[in-house]
């Protein structure tokens, strides 16, 4: 009881001040010396049972449909499912002797053959509800051998790459982020240029392209692999909109993501060989599936 | 009980609204700090404003600090300008909720400005209206179950 009186004692106002004045310092120690960190790593690890919580409901209606089909439907799934394994095997036969091909010409261009990437599957834990924000929360983290800046990938393109790495758990940003940038080449005509988030789940802008470049609308981005970080060739956005004068002497591009931002339920993360280890000898290549040109084996 | 609420209000905080409804998903948490602010200024009050904003902050993974400030202010506006808001009717408490979330809105929306992570949206802004309609539901709702362990706790606690 005294203890509260003595709490009731402290004027709203000073006691806003220490508020005030200990906000402002974690904004400070926030952004200008990182501390906060491996404050948020264990946090997010004390933590995730709590995304699990908040993730349920979409989880049990996700669930609830699942039970819910009809039988009719669940033979039309299988049907479609049999009939696009079929295509894709025949792709895959196509694709074999395109690879070995490939690598033959290569070699006698004397340049570096691609070798194939490990990726594994994440599921995502979370979606960040604060609108300035685009981050997802994912399943695997240190433990899956997860590292910062690893891309991400879905299955019809790039989603974008760890931003923080906690024991089991991991953070990443999408390319449609604010702060996101990614650089990219047009499959058209090798036009190189980057792409970066508007904060819009569903656009991308590519600005300070000089006016006359040679960008139509309907246009394929595909990663370009400069920078390092992405490997190079996964499909990025399409082109929607080219505005060549908007009053700044630049041309701007608008694109929509290939993968849809909104819906995403699953991740590949990708361990590029590409970059880190050109051999492709260093990596582990247990129990791991292989990924080749956007069609994933198990092997 | 005012923990638990908060602790669910942090839940449904947490959990992802369909896009459509993307920038109109109400403060919960907010909400439910200035819903004790006002039943128990005692006991809850700019402190746990502070908490529930860094929480937020921690589990959004959005900058440390922001939230948590533009939490105490909102806390501190309730408990200075409008003190007596008990005794308004519902409709001017859910106005003057909606001034302060309105506030706090930009206050949030400019301090990520400045540490240049925000881009222009104003329609985050437009929470605040859902913050105003969400707020009469809560103060029954709440109000109700405050009642119904009020009959218990009354002489013992407060």
């Amino acid at each position: 009881m005294k203890q509260q009186d003595q709490y009731r004692g402290i004027p709203p106002s000073f006691r806003f001040f220490i508020a005030a004045l200990l906000s402002i310092g974690l904004v400070l120690a926030d952004t200008s010396l990182h501390l906060s960190k491996e404050i948020r790593v264990s946090v997010d690890t004390l933590m995730s049972p709590l995304y699990s919580v908040a993730n349920s409901p979409s989880v049990l209606t996700s669930a609830m449909r699942q039970q819910m089909r009809t039988r009719y439907q669940l033979v039309e799934d299988n049907r479609r499912l049999q009939e696009t394994l079929m295509l894709l095997k025949g792709e895959l036969l196509k694709y074999g002797q395109m690879k070995q091909e490939n690598e033959k010409l290569r070699a006698l261009l004397g340049s570096p053959i691609q070798s194939d990437s490990r990726v594994e599957v994440a599921e995502i834990m979370s979606v960040a509800t604060d609108p300035f924000e685009q981050r997802i929360v994912i399943n695997k983290g240190k433990q899956a051998g997860v590292y910062e800046g690893q891309p991400l990938i879905g299955e019809d393109g790039i989603i974008g790459q760890i931003t923080d790495v906690s024991p089991n758990m991991s953070r990443a940003i999408l390319i449609s982020d604010r702060r996101h940038s990614i650089p990219v080449r047009d499959i058209r005509n090798d036009i190189r240029g980057i792409a970066s988030g508007t904060g819009q789940v569903d656009m991308l802008i590519m600005d300070d392209l000089p006016r006359n470049v040679d960008i139509q609308v309907g246009d394929l981005l595909v990663t370009s692999g400069l920078g390092g970080k992405f490997p190079r060739g996964y499909p990025v956005a399409r082109v929607v909109e080219y505005s060549p004068d908007n009053g700044t002497g630049f041309a701007e591009v608008k694109a929509r993501p290939i993968e849809d931002l909104n819906r995403i339920r699953y991740v590949l993360l990708m361990w590029p060989t590409e970059y880190f280890a050109p051999d492709g000898q260093n990596l582990g290549r247990e129990s791991v599936n292989y990924i080749k040109n956007g069609v994933s084996l198990v092997r | 009980m005012v923990y638990g609420s908060l602790f669910l209000a942090l839940i449904l905080n947490l959990i992802a609204p369909p896009p459509v409804l993307q920038h109109f998903y109400p403060n919960i948490l907010l909400l439910t700090v200035m819903f004790w602010t006002v039943k128990i200024p005692r006991m809850v009050n700019i402190g746990h404003g502070f908490m529930a904003g860094l929480m937020l902050d921690l589990l959004v993974g959005s900058t440390l600090g922001i939230k948590a400030f533009a939490f105490s202010l909102m806390v501190f506006m309730l408990t200075s300008a409008f003190s007596k808001l008990e005794t308004y009717s519902l409709l001017q408490q859910s106005v003057s909720i909606a001034i302060i979330s309105f506030v706090g809105q930009i206050v949030i929306f400019w301090l990520e400005h400045l540490f240049g992570l925000a881009f222009i949206d104003y329609h985050t802004i437009l929470s605040c209206v859902s913050d105003m309609v969400m707020w009469p539901v809560l103060w029954v709702s709440l109000g109700f179950l405050m009642r119904f362990r009020h009959v218990r706790n009354t002489n013992n606690q407060l």
